[in-house]
């Protein structure tokens, strides 16, 4: 009896093995090119950090980029609309699960853009903490993003996006059509750069 | 006699009216319900609460009714919130008077305004009833006397949106703001004792609240000591921001008189005056004024303030080369000469940023003076009271788009503003949130769900009808600031 409970809990362990290998290679044969072999983004191919990002929220932007409501206009985001075009949703879903494993990095490389972080925090706390959480650790109940970790480039980019209608516009995109009306209240470049580099103090 | 029985059925029905007429008194023992009686409760009654402890939220919205505790023995009717009720007492109806209850451990308010005017608040004692005490919210006309109450976590006392008040006689300490006159007109302070607390009296402008200005209160007479008490408001709220060690801060406020009063021992200043972007530097309300203009600081008995300043004011004092916070520090925009403000005995205090300031009187006041009777010697001696001399007409909120703006007021803007972080979500990020969905907000509010971990639960508003929560919800949606 006890050989066989034995048997099993190895059998199972295998198993378990088995399926982290293939999402690790999921992962790697299809995301690290860009995003890099830990998750931890590329800021040069605009590639953000995925680390610290949450499942619900990458399975909901990797459906979108494949139903193409992610598509911004911009040459990133066609790179990775066409990345994935191809990909069923067991890949998809052991891909999410290998970025779910890999340890969070939610510090950003250096600062670039230049801006005034004390009202960059007030900008927070007004616009953006209500959803993103205090500490911009994001909430899924809101689903709002995990905000630690990416870049200021990235940040930056995405919030243009949103505020100029390239994000958030299509009626299957919930939370983006939410966040993109927030973006229209506050538009103003050298603002976003304050709440951008307030949000990466964040992070240290 | 014979009455006919047109005769006999006038008589009944007049001294049916005159039944009504009469205001009732009725009686609730421990064991019983507060609100059961308010049920029963006609317009003009009076409520009497014996000793005992209630564990209740009791919503007052007839006119003129009287909610009186009864002590005996020193037993007083306790209502108790046990940390899961939101709030003890609120009240929209006119002329609302409520005495001597102990009200603690609630999550919200221990008694809340919600555009009811004259109203009057006496003889409370409060005890860590949450986000504020006593906090009548866009009423006219109203008195706030002889309370006392401790650990709240905004303001302790909160004039908020309301005119014509007076705060007399309270003892407000260990709270992270004593007493706060926000977005209020026509207000006295008087007589209090601010103690203990974070900030100890505090006249401001919130930027995007419905009521966009702040002017002629007076501050008298009051004993602001020692409000040393860390900031423990929830980090990333507007109150946050208020530096431990403030006596009085006036911030966008005009018309504001600080005067006879004895402000020691608070640690980073005595008096601070500065405009809307001390506490945050987002205050992009295009129809407030943000500077503090007229401000008047006469005769106030002021030492050993300014010991430790709190953080960004220990960096400013560095910067005036002093390792000491000030008596008075005129901030900002508010050192600047066009303002308008004033100074007694500018040379009594240890100040900064008054040079432009002007002189202001302030004459020795001798024994004759002092009675009621002196003639004017140029001070705010001879004001007796801001609240007016006929009751305001009492608020009517109708079933339209006018009644839904008094229920916004009244109701929703004492924690959300439009654009900045007060206790809930701006509006702003609702409407984002909500787009146009009128019918999902309007159903959310009575039945809220904690989504955010860094807020506070909101408090469910089935107490208002639907059709208002759907014109309510159709105003907050299309708020603009």
């Amino acid at each position: 009896m006890i050989r066989r409970v034995l048997l099993s809990t190895a059998v199972f362990s295998l198993l378990m093995i088995a399926v982290a290998a293939t999402a690790e290679d999921s992962y790697q044969v299809h995301c690290a090119q860009c995003h890099g072999i830990a998750g931890q983004g590329n800021n040069a191919l605009g590639a953000p950090n995925l680390t610290q990002l949450s499942a619900p929220y990458i399975r909901r932007q990797l459906e979108g980029f494949q139903a193409g409501w992610r598509e911004s206009d911009d040459s990133y985001t066609q790179t990775m609309m066409a990345a994935i075009a191809a990909l069923d949703a067991p890949v998809l879903a052991s891909a999410t699960s290998a970025i779910d494993a890999f340890p969070d990095k939610s510090h950003t490389t250096a600062a670039t853009h230049a801006g005034n972080k004390k009202r960059g925090k007030d900008l927070y706390n007004a616009y953006c903490s209500a959803c993103h959480g205090t500490n911009a650790v994001g909430n899924d109940a809101l689903g709002a993003p995990n905000l630690l970790g990416l870049s200021q480039d990235y940040l930056t980019r995405q919030y243009r996006h949103f505020a100029e209608g390239r994000r958030g516009g299509h009626s299957d995109d919930r939370y983006g059509q939410q966040m993109a009306r927030l973006a229209r209240a506050l538009k103003d470049p050298q603002l976003i750069d304050d709440v951008s580099s307030y949000v990466a103090t964040l992070a240290e | 006699m014979k009455i006919k029985l047109s005769q006999a059925l006038s008589i009944f029905l007049l001294s049916l009216a005159s039944a009504m007429a009469q205001a009732a008194t009725l009686e609730v023992k421990e064991g019983e319900s507060i609100q059961a009686a308010l049920t029963k409760a006609k317009a003009g009654d009076t409520i009497k609460v014996y000793p005992g402890t209630y564990h209740e939220t009791v919503f007052v919205d007839k006119d003129d009714i009287s909610l009186i505790g009864v002590v005996e023995d020193g037993e007083w009717p306790h209502l108790d919130g046990e940390k899961i009720l939101n709030d003890a007492i609120l009240y929209s109806g006119n002329g609302f008077s409520v005495e001597w209850f102990k009200i603690t451990k609630y999550k919200g308010n221990a008694i809340m305004g919600q555009s009811g005017n004259n109203f009057s608040i006496r003889n409370n004692w409060v005890i860590d009833t949450g986000l504020y005490g006593i906090f009548p919210e866009f009423g006219h006309n109203g008195l706030i006397e002889n309370n006392i109450l401790s650990e709240i976590e905004d303001a302790a006392i909160y004039v908020g949106m309301s005119d014509y008040v007076d705060v007399r006689n309270n003892q407000v300490f260990d709270n992270v703001a004593g007493i706060e006159v926000e977005n209020s007109r026509h207000v006295l302070v008087e007589g209090n004792v601010a103690r203990n607390n974070t900030g100890g009296i505090l006249v401001f402008i919130t930027p995007g609240l419905p009521i966009k200005s702040s002017y002629d209160a007076v501050i008298r007479r009051n004993f602001v000591t020692n409000n040393n008490t860390p900031n423990f408001a929830i980090p990333g709220s507007l109150v946050a921001g208020i530096p431990s060690g403030t006596g009085i801060l006036v911030m966008s406020g005009d018309q504001v008189v600080i005067e006879d009063n004895i402000i020691t021992g608070n640690n980073t200043g005595g008096i601070i005056v500065t405009s809307g972007d001390f506490v945050t530097e987002v205050a992009s309300d295009k129809d407030s004024d943000p500077h503090s203009d007229n401000v008047e600081i006469r005769n106030n008995v002021m030492f050993d303030n300014g010991n430790d300043p709190d953080g960004e004011m220990k960096l400013l004092m560095l910067s005036k080369f002093s390792t000491k916070g000030p008596d008075i520090l005129a901030y900002q925009s508010a050192a600047d000469k066009e303002r308008g403000s004033c100074i007694s005995r500018r040379g009594a205090y240890r100040s900064y940023g008054l040079e432009e300031w002007a002189d202001c009187d302030a004459p020795t006041v001798r024994a004759a003076d002092a009675v009621a009777t002196a003639t004017d010697i140029g001070t705010s001696r001879q004001l007796t009271t801001k609240m007016l001399e006929a009751p305001a007409d009492p608020r009517v909120i109708t079933a339209d788009a006018g009644g839904a703006e008094v229920v916004y007021n009244g109701i929703c803007a004492g924690c959300h503003a439009y654009n900045v972080r007060l206790i809930g979500p701006p509006a702003l990020v609702i409407q984002a949130q909500y787009g146009d969905d009128v019918q999902a907000l309007a159903d959310y509010v009575a039945n809220p769900v904690k989504r955010r971990p860094d807020f506070p639960a909101m408090p469910p508003q089935g107490h208002v009808s639907e059709d208002m929560r759907l014109l309510v919800a159709e105003y907050m949606l299309g708020l603009e600031g």
